[in-house]
């Protein structure tokens, strides 16, 4: 399984004894169908995700982050690229999650399905963020930007507090400036 | 949200990161496709090619701009 087989390349968790006292972290497998843009179904899509609400403050989690695009700025660039004849493409971070590090402990029991039979008794002790995570974006935004830094592109991040993704209230045209 | 700008000489590029969705424009072909394969260097990352979909919004080009809806 995809999900599984990258949870285990990135070395998203370590097993590790249940130590009294600690907060182990509820999780639940998601299944979706992912269809075809004509509605046909393409593949199943399973996701393993932790139950942030079963996350205690300042045991599992210190800072959350949901990073929410402004439609205002999203139609800023992409008037500024049709005025100027750019090409716009769209691309796709898979398994996005994976990619931020964690700062606290997080432990959470194992998937079901993929129980260590030797070992059923063990928790996970998570190294990398997780769906569902309280702390999973954070990780990701943070990650992300220190990549990007990288690669010459400077981040000029614009930090919203919302779990709502951008509301489009109608439909909109955005026609190129002629000069 | 996130925007990330590139500026270099005469070389503009702004990138748009909404959690694993990436909006990637430049100011040519040449600087679009090297951003992406630096990213791929860093992201198991899929160029999905010309922006039709983004943030449950569709684009479609029409001869008198781009159309989201």
């Amino acid at each position: 399984m995809e999900e599984y087989a990258t949870h285990v390349a990135n070395q998203t968790w370590d097993l590790v004894p249940r130590l009294p006292g600690t907060n182990i972290v509820i999780v639940k497998w998601i299944w979706t169908h992912k269809r075809r843009a004509d509605g046909t179904l393409e593949w199943y899509k399973a996701r393993w995700v932790l139950r942030g609400f079963t996350q205690r403050p300042r045991v599992d989690y210190d800072e959350t982050f949901s990073p929410v695009v402004k439609p205002a700025t999203v139609c800023t660039v992409l008037s500024l690229a049709l005025a100027r004849s750019w090409p716009v493409h769209q691309l796709d971070v898979k398994n996005a999650f994976l990619h931020g590090a964690l700062t606290e402990t997080v432990y959470c029991c194992q998937p079901t399905g993929f129980v260590d039979s030797s070992r059923p008794d063990m928790v996970w002790r998570l190294n990398r963020s997780l769906y569902g995570l309280k702390q999973a974006p954070l990780g990701v935004a943070l990650q992300t930007g220190y990549v990007l830094g990288d690669t010459g592109l400077r981040g000029g991040q614009v930090r919203h507090v919302s779990v709502r993704p951008p509301s489009w209230s109608r439909d909109c045209l955005l026609a190129p400036l002629r000069g | 949200m996130s925007l990330f700008v590139h500026h270099h000489g005469a070389e503009t590029a702004y990138l748009l990161l909404y959690v694993d969705d990436i909006v990637l424009t430049a100011s040519s072909q040449s600087l679009l496709r090297r951003l992406v394969d630096t990213l791929q260097w860093e992201f198991p990352v899929k160029d999905l090619g010309v922006l039709h979909h983004f943030l449950g919004v569709t684009a479609k080009p029409r001869p008198s701009g781009l159309l989201l809806h």
